[in-house]
């Protein structure tokens, strides 16, 4: 199949992605192709990309935005249809699968593309990316992971189904109130420092851990 | 059977929350079991004056709705064993909160804590109407300004009329040396328009950001004039007899002397 496909629905254009492709040749074609379709385009300078069965990575995700904005173009959302390939611990209960089961195969991303404020919420069944700040007062709530570009100093709840594998990652990870699946914690109350790089947070051994995004990624 | 007793203003950020906060957490030191309610949805702010933001998590609106049970909900302070805080909801509808609701969870409340302390969101609307449905007492908080005294009129007329009877005044942020210039309303001349009974009077303390900040309320910082002013309230709440605080103000005798003596006052 074509590596790009620009399509129109209802909700605006997408642009289909197989990401079999390596992901240079990819942005390559992504240029050619818009260029091609350029009086298509007109006004509607907000697409959605689908990224089939595949998700993106935050790196691709930077990338893929560049590639765009050079074009003047804009991300409304992401979607992919994936399914996550992991093992799931052994529901308790049939109750519990049906909700695990739910929230793992709702594949789709909601990417937010705004700074969060005091009193300004999101629930999404997916993954959720923000490409902003989730500020005090604010709360993101997601059935998959949460992806903060930007400073998290609010509530992310991750997994919120039940959905232990859930993780929260944030540029600067400094949150009111830190919840996955069933489990909460919170921040320390004597005053704390801003961290200087990206951390993530997840699960581990029945607790809820933050460790430096670079150390996750070594492990 | 413990008492439901709500602060509020009418006009906004004159010191609803710093009032409530520092008298609840007052009661508290003096052993009492408190229970503080904010009712301002969507602006709320007594659970960061208070320093428990972060425990936060159910609220208000989880509470009528039955998504959780009252004790749930309550939030236990980190310096007194009987200071809790049912915090307000922040990013849910506002009108999820009706009238009757406040007055069953106040009527439950009631069972276990002495005091119940509402904080009331600014204005007249539906907000107001739900904090005071419940409430046997109220405290009205004024600033020495014209147009917070006007507010604070038209609030305790409402409050008459819904049957809370003789609230009762605190004055906030007052400062005696604008007064002694004549730059500032005096109590005299604040009683003498609202007609109440005088709670307490609160000077401007910087004191007060600094400890709404640090999430530490200023009655139980023993070097802050506001700190104490508070602590004088508490006990006037409980009924107890405590002399209005010398803030270096002119009281009406001093006043009506010096008229008499021809000097300017
Ligand atoms: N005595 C005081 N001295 C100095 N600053 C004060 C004093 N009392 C209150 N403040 C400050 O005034 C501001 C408003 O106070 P507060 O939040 O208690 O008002 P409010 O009536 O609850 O407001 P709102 O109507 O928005 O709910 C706060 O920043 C607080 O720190
Ligand atoms: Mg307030």
């Amino acid at each position: 199949m074509e590596p790009v496909k620009l399509k129109g629905n209802r909700e605006g254009l997408i642009l289909k992605l197989d990401l079999k492709t390596s992901f240079p040749i990819l942005c390559e074609n992504i240029m050619a192709k818009i260029k091609s379709a350029d009086a298509f385009l007109g006004d509607n300078r907000e697409i959605i990309i689908n990224t089939g069965n595949h998700v993106l990575d935050s790196d691709q995700i930077e990338e893929l935005t560049r590639v765009l904005q050079s074009l003047d173009l804009g991300i409304k959302k992401i979607i992919s249809e994936a399914k996550e390939e992991r093992e799931v611990e052994k529901p308790i209960n049939s109750q519990q699968k049906i909700e695990l089961e739910q929230s793992l195969s709702e594949g789709s991303t909601l990417m937010v593309r705004k700074n969060l404020r005091s009193g300004q919420s999101v629930f999404h069944e997916g993954t959720v990316i923000v490409m902003g700040d989730i500020n005090p007062g604010a709360e993101v709530v997601a059935g998959g992971h949460i992806f903060v570009l930007g400073h998290l100093r609010g509530v992310a709840h991750a997994g919120a189904r039940g959905d232990k594998d859930a993780v929260v990652y944030a540029n600067k990870l400094q949150p009111t109130q830190l919840r996955i699946a069933n489990l909460i914690t919170r921040a320390p109350d004597d005053e704390s420092v801003a961290p200087n790089e990206p951390e993530l947070a997840r699960i581990k051994d029945g607790m809820v851990i933050i460790e430096k995004y670079s150390l996750y990624k070594e492990e | 059977m413990g008492e439901v007793i709500v602060i509020t203003s009418g006009k906004g950020g004159v010191g609803k929350t710093t009032t409530t906060a520092n008298i609840g957490t007052g009661l508290a030191a003096q052993g009492k079991k408190v229970v503080l309610i904010d009712t301002d949805i969507g602006l709320r702010n007594l659970d960061v004056v208070m320093g428990l933001e972060n425990r936060i998590v159910y609220d208000l609106v989880d509470v009528t709705q039955g998504n959780c049970r009252l004790k749930q909900a309550l939030i236990k302070d980190k310096r007194f064993e009987g200071l809790f805080l049912l915090p307000a909801a922040q990013t849910k509808d506002k009108n999820a909160v009706s009238a009757d609701d406040m007055k069953k969870l106040c009527e439950e409340l009631r069972e276990e804590f002495d005091y119940i302390i509402v904080d009331c969101p600014a204005g007249i609307e539906q907000g107001f109407k739900n904090a005071i449905a419940g409430a046997d007492r109220a405290i009205v908080v004024t600033t020495p300004e014209v147009s917070a005294v006007r507010d604070a009129d038209r609030i305790i007329g409402l409050l008459e009329a819904n049957n809370l009877k003789r609230p009762k005044l605190v004055i906030n942020r007052l400062r005696a040396d604008m007064v002694k210039r004549g730059d500032m309303m005096n109590i005299d001349d604040m009683i003498d328009i609202l007609a109440i009974e005088l709670l307490g009077v609160v000077p401007e303390d910087e004191q007060i950001v600094i400890s709404t900040n640090k999430g530490e309320p200023a009655v139980l910082d023993m070097n802050s004039q506001a700190g104490q002013a508070y602590r004088n309230i508490t006990k006037r709440v409980m009924n107890q007899e405590v002399p209005l605080l010398n803030l270096d103000y002119e009281t009406g005798i001093v006043k009506k002397l010096k008229r008499l003596l021809g000097l300017k006052g």
